[in-house]
């Protein structure tokens, strides 16, 4: 997965007194020392201008809770401040909050079901496609009769022929 | 955060996210396929009705049985 890396207002802006998105790729190296490709995305918000957050401020350390990979590192971060210590502490709250739980379960269920579903409708008609086609092809219909039939291009058919028949 | 709170529910409740996510995601393909499959078997036969072929061929190239033929306008 690419690294996105978003930095708020940290280029210097020109006279141009709109919002600015400016999206590039970038090389870096990780903390095991391997290069890297990230997407860089440097956003300047001109209501903004003048707060700027280069990884020394409240908020940088409020943005830095979401990429914590532990509540202990969470806890760390937030260092006493009342407000994130708060984000942390209902996190903790929700591990034993049988109702949300089960909601949430029930939620990422539906999601995956639904998920799967989807794909999985793709590729039974996918293979139901296949399966036609290796059937019309062992009874000579001609390549035109196939396609228009099954839907499948030219170059499918006769890859199924080559391989299936 | 969502990283931590599944990882959170695995060491403290025993809750494994991704192994209920995996279980219904491989329920819900197991069922997309057959449907997948089944409405296909029936928009095929439909186009082969069209042109003409035999019941029989029908039957044989969809799998299809022939009272769901029968029924296929």
């Amino acid at each position: 997965m690419k690294r996105v890396v978003i930095n708020f207002n940290k280029f210097a802006c020109s006279e141009d007194k709109n919002t600015i998105v400016k999206k590039y790729e970038k090389e870096y190296i990780n903390d095991k020392g391997e290069k890297e490709e990230a997407l860089v995305c440097d956003v300047f918000l001109a209501p903004l201008k003048g707060v700027r957050y280069d990884g020394t401020n409240k908020e940088d350390a409020m943005l830095a809770l979401l990429g914590a990979d532990s509540l202990e590192e969470m806890r760390e971060i937030a260092n006493g401040e009342e407000v994130m210590m708060e984000v942390v502490h209902q996190l903790e709250k929700m591990l034993y909050d049988d109702e949300f739980i089960k909601e949430y379960q029930d939620d990422l269920k539906k999601q995956a079901y639904k998920a799967g579903y989807d794909e999985g409708f793709d590729d039974g008609c996918f293979d139901e496609k296949i399966l036609v086609c290796i059937k019309l092809l062992k009874k000579k219909f001609s390549y035109d009769f196939i396609k228009d039939i099954t839907d499948l291009p030219l170059v499918k058919i006769k890859i199924v022929e080559r391989d299936f028949v | 955060m969502r990283g931590i709170f599944d990882k959170k529910l695995k060491e403290e409740r025993n809750i494994n996210i991704k192994e209920i996510e995996n279980n219904s995601y491989n329920n819900g393909y197991d069922d997309g396929k057959s449907d997948g499959e089944y409405e296909m078997q029936i928009e095929i036969a439909k186009k082969l009705k069209k042109a003409n072929l035999s019941n029989n061929e029908i039957v044989e190239i969809t799998g299809i049985s022939q009272e769901v033929l029968k029924d296929l306008n």
